[in-house]
């Protein structure tokens, strides 16, 4: 779909008019091509469809049940549209759902677990620290072109091992427990963690991405 | 290009300019992916093909990219993607010039937020070819540029709401501006 419809040939110059039609054609199209950021462009749209995630601890067992559980399926629902993405315009805005999305999972974890599984979730919350300092760190170093590419992958790579075990450790008090209430929680917490594993992938490959044949990263947008 | 506010163009009823609201983004990885590598491909042809229409680079980068914003929204129920983009592209167009013909209004924030375009040096042909098309009626603009991005005459009718030998006399007339205009450069050259 990109040349012009040629009427018969005639003796008129009709077959070097399209030629030149379809050079001019070809030129125009060229220039506007390398004068525009795709990268940047589908990075926008995606970005106008995630909804920012607000997780605050309110007051009142029912309200606050609702208000956070609605937190962690958002949270969950806003990784998808940062999936299939590996561009440096995307890179930030995915740390930042990352990040966000176990902050996110921290407050409601700590908040909607029982007293009873304190002790599976210390464990599981520290593993989720631990992948959001990586995480924080990990955009930093990027945007600050202070990590290469070992550093950046090595930071990546326990940031998933650090989602293993939360998970691990979730499912664990998951299965343990006796109540619907701290199984929904505990599932959706495994969800979730499971669609950020998911996201991370993307991660990666957006990080391979930005660097180059020399391990340097090329420069990464500010999210 | 003064005309651009002015063409008579029929607005299907089945295909309203919002979409339907019940459906956000696509809903799968591989439907995201899809849209992501179509963007990467239609987005350079699309801003060309309302360039065609007379409007300039940053103009076109515009209405294109807000035709994308909409396609993101409903990417999965489109049946003829690049066509469908074409039509609400240049409708964008329209509204676009619609809305700076009141200076006293304050442009709104398009979906998508940004021109991702940089300015764009045109060849002497090219810009050539660009401003006999802007001198043209909207139908003949229209026409050449349905043509050149490789629809038949039968389908482009159908995307416009034209007969389709309406089309053919259109895209002729194009042709045929741009050709002593490209006869009139070779003299000019010899």
């Amino acid at each position: 779909m990109s040349t012009a419809t040629p009427p018969p040939k005639d003796a008129d110059g009709e077959a070097a008019f399209d030629d030149w039609l379809a050079a001019t054609g070809s030129g125009l199209l060229a220039r506007v091509e390398s004068a525009t950021d795709l990268d940047a462009g589908c990075a926008a749209i995606f970005s106008a469809t995630v909804a920012p995630e607000a997780t605050t601890e309110g007051h009142g067992d029912i309200e606050r049940w609702g208000h956070l559980d609605a937190a962690l399926r958002q949270a969950l629902d806003g990784i998808a549209p940062w999936l299939a993405l590996k561009t440096p315009y995307a890179l930030p805005h995915q740390l930042d759902k990352a990040a966000g999305t176990t902050r996110t999972m921290t407050v409601v974890g700590r908040a909607l677990l029982p007293d009873s599984m304190r002790l599976h979730w210390g464990l599981a919350s520290d593993f989720l620290d631990d992948c959001h300092a990586r995480l924080i760190r990990l955009k930093k170093g990027l945007m600050q072109r202070s990590l290469s590419r070992d550093e950046a992958m090595a930071l990546h790579h326990r940031v998933v091992a650090g989602m293993a075990n939360f998970r691990a450790a979730v499912q664990q008090s998951v299965d343990a427990a006796s109540d619907a209430r701290t199984r929904q929680v505990g599932e959706r917490l495994v969800a979730t963690a499971e669609m950020l594993t998911l996201l991370l992938r993307w991660i990666r490959d957006s990080i391979e991405h930005i660097f180059d044949d020399t391990g340097c990263p090329t420069s990464v947008p500010v999210g | 290009m003064s005309d651009v506010s002015q063409a008579q163009v029929p607005l299907r009823r089945e295909e309203p300019l919002a979409p339907q609201p019940a459906v956000l983004s696509p809903t799968s990885s591989a439907a995201r992916a899809d849209f992501a590598q179509s963007y990467r491909s239609i987005m350079p042809r699309l801003v060309v093909f309302v360039m065609r229409h007379g409007a300039d680079v940053h103009e076109a980068h515009e209405a294109a990219q807000g035709a994308f914003a909409l396609a993101w929204e409903c990417w999965e129920t489109l049946e003829h993607p690049h066509a469908w983009l074409r039509r609400v592209a240049f409708r964008h167009l329209l509204r676009q010039r619609g809305r700076r013909e009141h200076a006293s209004e304050e442009v709104p924030d398009l979906p998508g937020g940004i021109c991702p375009a940089d300015s764009v040096a045109l060849g002497t042909e090219e810009a050539l070819v660009l401003r006999v098309l802007g001198s043209l009626p909207m139908r003949q603009r229209q026409a050449f540029a349905w043509a050149f991005d490789g629809f038949s005459a039968q389908e482009t009718a159908e995307h416009l709401g034209m007969a389709p030998e309406a089309v053919r006399q259109n895209l002729a007339r194009a042709r045929k501006h741009l050709k002593h205009a490209w006869l009139s450069m070779k003299e000019g050259e010899e």
